[in-house]
């Protein structure tokens, strides 16, 4: 019965998929839908990973330049255009990759895939407009880290779960080491990893045999190289605990986070179904907490790894602290009941099924989830029918150990 | 040819006679079903602050274990005098959907268990208000439309004779319109037409808008400091001239604002804008707070200087492009609110020259517009000699004190 489903919710998908490389390296994802826009997505295989120690944020710093200045064009031009169409372009930089995503009428889709073409060519910048980049970057990171206090709970949890290891930073990097970012480093930089050999581009929209015959003619002149990427390897294990205290944050609490390594797409769905599992259970527990307290569950998707993070501020956040644990420790022990796992797979599947419906959407649950470089739409789909009680518990069992766990405590901030 | 006419005038005439105007369907190829209830009830209708939050969080609590095996969602949105519930089901579970909608409007015995949790969950995931939401409190301060952001003391006296009242006033069948999408059964619509719904006409606003001037200048002690402009919308005629206004002034690297404050305004994210139902706003980071004062009293001469000139040719034709994008986008997401908004505005635009425009922007009342600056107190106070008085807000949205310059 299974697989009757699979194969007639399985093939209807498969074919509005194609799949192919250029020679350069470049690999190309066209998406049929019949929408009026086209949502296109540059996806590089490249992230703060590979910022040298004492420049972290070079990787952010690059994505902000990549809109300066090529032969053709003059700087933030494609920014302009796409505003000026009606569209938008965003960049997104994470450990382990960098995607530039952007959305315009169907209309201007020739030129706004020339300007793509444009940005993916070696950049022209200046050193003064370098510099400035680099003096407002850092004002900018400056600010947030002072207004915004997840952002340093958030990089604290990074050092306390992966070490001394390039994941330990954030991928914005710190407002101090932006500003010794080197023009040369950037450089090299940007023509090893911003390059065409190491991206992936998703276009969705109508496209037609004409549109598909332009993009291969357009990014296939552009110059592309291998790069050896070394291998991730798996990092040592270790209990990290620790304290911080921010400004905003005048209870106390705790930020409990689990470092699961070389997740494959079935551990990644497991993960999401595990958080909507334990928001629920919170929820029927909450009864016996004053209402002031508040629970977040986040879970967050590299290519080599994933974090995922319960953060709590509130008078017994201790006794919260054992109820999770507890939890955490009873699916280890005798997993998920049957019931409760259909409805997360039910869940997981509205979810997809939703993103398909809704662009926007699919970069946040499938970019992540699925088209980066691991598994495809369909795969995440057959894998999440095929969990079951047995493959919950091993997840939970193998990765979700005290050695995988930084415990972060919360201080209540005082004015000094 | 005729026949098909004929066909066409028959089929109209039928929808018409089983789907009457309050209830309205599309059938779309997709493996999800929509239902969505509107209600011309908001913030305004409340009374109690956060009582309409409550509400939706109830109903998916009430109904959380069905949601919950049939991989189910709900979403809602709260407008000042309108809001939305709406449940997004797998084809296969679309009876959900109709279970949980229709409780909403028939359903009058409360659960307290569920009541009691609603509260909580609201409590514990109290929205943090963007500076964009400060509009109604700028222009209807101490009045039901500028009622503020929920309260934790609010939000746990709420019982259920309160949220059994606001039901028969907002949820009763006469008061809703239902929105059905998605790879629906016919049965689905039959389920629900049979308990009536549609049989009323379209509902009307509840509670109106005072007619009180606004508070010319409003000001919110925070750390960062802005220029927010807004716009009030009374008519839906000045919904557009407003809407192409704003983007000429602030359109990055084209607007007129964003030129002229190149150096002072942040250069990420330093001018942005937008538009609600009621509203248009454009909101000015402002780097140093010593251009605080400039960047006020100059966007205030540009702003008043454009109401009276209208906008050219030019910005009209680039407005109007971008416009187009936005639409193409909007259409590309698959829920029906955006679509239905966007065939009405098409439609008012065909209808509108830029010399209609113009007369609009013209005739567009300066009580329509107000500002509201956040910055420290002292950074404040240098725009106080030639300002009469500033209202002071606090962060939930409650008037505070008037400064004046005596």
């Amino acid at each position: 019965m299974r697989r009757i489903f699979l194969f007639f919710v399985l093939v209807p998908i498969l074919l509005s998929l194609e799949t192919f490389s250029l020679k350069n390296g470049m690999k190309l994802i066209l998406v049929q839908r019949d929408i009026p826009a086209v949502f296109m997505a540059t996806y590089y295989r490249a992230g703060s990973f590979f910022d040298p120690p004492g420049q972290e944020g070079l990787a952010y710093l690059s994505s902000r330049l990549s809109f300066v200045s090529r032969r053709k064009t003059r700087p933030w031009e494609q920014i302009f255009f796409l505003k000026r169409v009606g569209g938008e372009i965003n960049v997104e930089v994470n450990q382990d990759f960098s995607v530039f995503f952007s959305y315009f009428p169907k209309e201007e889709f020739p030129l706004a895939l020339w300007y793509e073409m444009e940005r993916m060519k070696p950049p022209l910048v200046s050193r003064e407009r370098f510099e400035r980049t680099k003096a407002q970057l850092s004002q900018e990171l400056f600010e947030q880290m002072t207004g915004n206090p997840w952002l340093a709970i958030y990089s604290e949890i990074l050092r306390g779960v992966y070490g001394e290891t390039p994941y330990s930073h954030p991928p914005w990097g710190y407002p101090g080491n932006i500003k010794r970012i080197s023009g040369e480093s950037f450089l090299r930089f940007y023509s090893s990893y911003y390059q065409p050999g190491m991206a992936t581009m998703i276009i969705i929209g109508n496209l037609t045999e004409a549109d598909r015959s332009l993009i291969i003619k357009m990014f296939s002149p552009l110059k592309g190289k291998n790069v050896f990427i070394p291998e991730r390897v798996d990092f040592p294990a270790r209990d990290f605990s620790g304290n911080i205290s921010v400004k905003g944050f005048e209870k106390p609490g705790f930020v409990l986070s689990y470092r699961i390594s070389n997740p494959g797409c079935r551990e990644r769905v497991i993960l999401e179904m595990l958080k909507s599992y334990l928001e629920r259970r919170l929820i029927e527990n909450m009864e016996r907490y004053s209402p002031e307290e508040k629970i977040k569950i986040v879970t967050s998707h590299f290519i080599y790894s994933s974090l995922f993070s319960v953060m709590y501020k509130g008078k017994d956040f201790m006794k919260i602290k054992r109820l999770i644990e507890d939890e955490i420790t009873k699916l280890r022990v005798s997993s998920i009941k049957g019931e409760n796992l259909y409805g997360l797979q039910r869940d997981f599947i509205r979810r997809i099924r939703e993103a398909e419906q809704n662009p926007e959407k699919w970069r946040e649950e499938l970019g992540i989830l699925s088209l980066v470089y691991r598994c495809s739409e369909a795969d995440v789909l057959s894998r999440t029918l095929s969990i079951n009680t047995n493959s919950f518990r091993e997840l939970v069992r193998s990765n979700l150990t005290p050695f995988n766990r930084a415990t972060l405590y919360l201080k209540p901030w005082k004015e000094k | 040819m005729e026949r098909k006419i004929k066909l066409i005038f028959i089929f109209f005439f039928l929808n018409y006679m089983i789907f009457p105007v309050n209830l309205i369907m599309r059938a779309t190829q997709n493996e999800l079903v929509s239902i969505t209830v509107v209600s011309p009830c908001g913030r305004a209708d409340e009374g109690i602050s956060g009582l309409l939050s409550v509400l939706f969080l109830y109903q998916r609590e009430k109904w959380r274990k069905s949601l919950w095996n049939s991989g189910g969602r709900v979403e809602a949105k709260i407008n000042e005098d309108s809001s939305y519930f709406r449940v997004i089901a797998l084809k296969n579970y679309w009876n959900v959907a109709t279970n949980v909608t229709e409780s909403l409007i028939f359903d009058s015995q409360i659960n307290p268990i569920s009541l009691e949790t609603a509260k909580k969950i609201l409590v514990m995931s109290l929205p943090r208000p963007t500076l964009e939401d400060f509009g109604p409190f700028l222009f209807y301060p101490m009045s039901e439309y500028g009622h503020p952001f929920p309260v934790i003391a609010d939000i746990m006296k709420i019982n259920s004779s309160h949220l059994r009242a606001l039901k028969n006033k907002c949820f009763s069948p006469s008061r809703v319109r239902v929105i059905v999408e998605g790879g629906f059964v016919p049965s689905v619509v039959k389920n629900i037409y049979m308990k009536k719904i549609a049989d009323y006409p379209p509902p009307p606003r509840l509670v109106e808008p005072p007619d009180r001037p606004p508070i010319g200048v409003g000001f919110l002690p925070d750390d960062e400091y802005h220029v927010i402009w807004f716009f009030k919308l009374i008519e839906e005629r000045e919904i557009l001239p407003i809407k192409y206004l704003i983007h000429s002034l602030a359109m990055n690297s084209e607007g007129l604002l964003y030129t002229m404050f190149s150096g002072k305004i942040r250069v990420n994210s330093g001018i942005k804008y937008g538009r609600n139902v009621s509203f248009g706003w454009i909101d000015l980071k402002v780097n140093d707070p010593k251009d605080l004062r400039e960047v006020f009293f100059v966007s205030r001469r540009v702003i008043y200087g454009k109401l009276r000139t209208g906008i050219e040719e030019e910005e009209y034709n680039r407005a109007r492009k971008y416009e187009l994008g936005r639409e193409k986008y909007y259409k590309s997401l698959p829920w029906p609110i955006f679509r239905r908004e966007w065939k009405a505005i098409r439609m008012r635009e065909k209808k509108m020259s830029i010399e209609q425009m113009n007369n609009v922007l013209k005739n567009f009342p300066l009580r329509s517009t107000s500002v509201l600056i956040t910055g420290r107190e002292n950074n404040i106070k240098e725009i106080l000699d030639r300002v009469s008085s500033i209202g002071v807000f606090d962060s939930l949205g409650r008037f505070m004190y008037e400064l004046s310059s005596e």
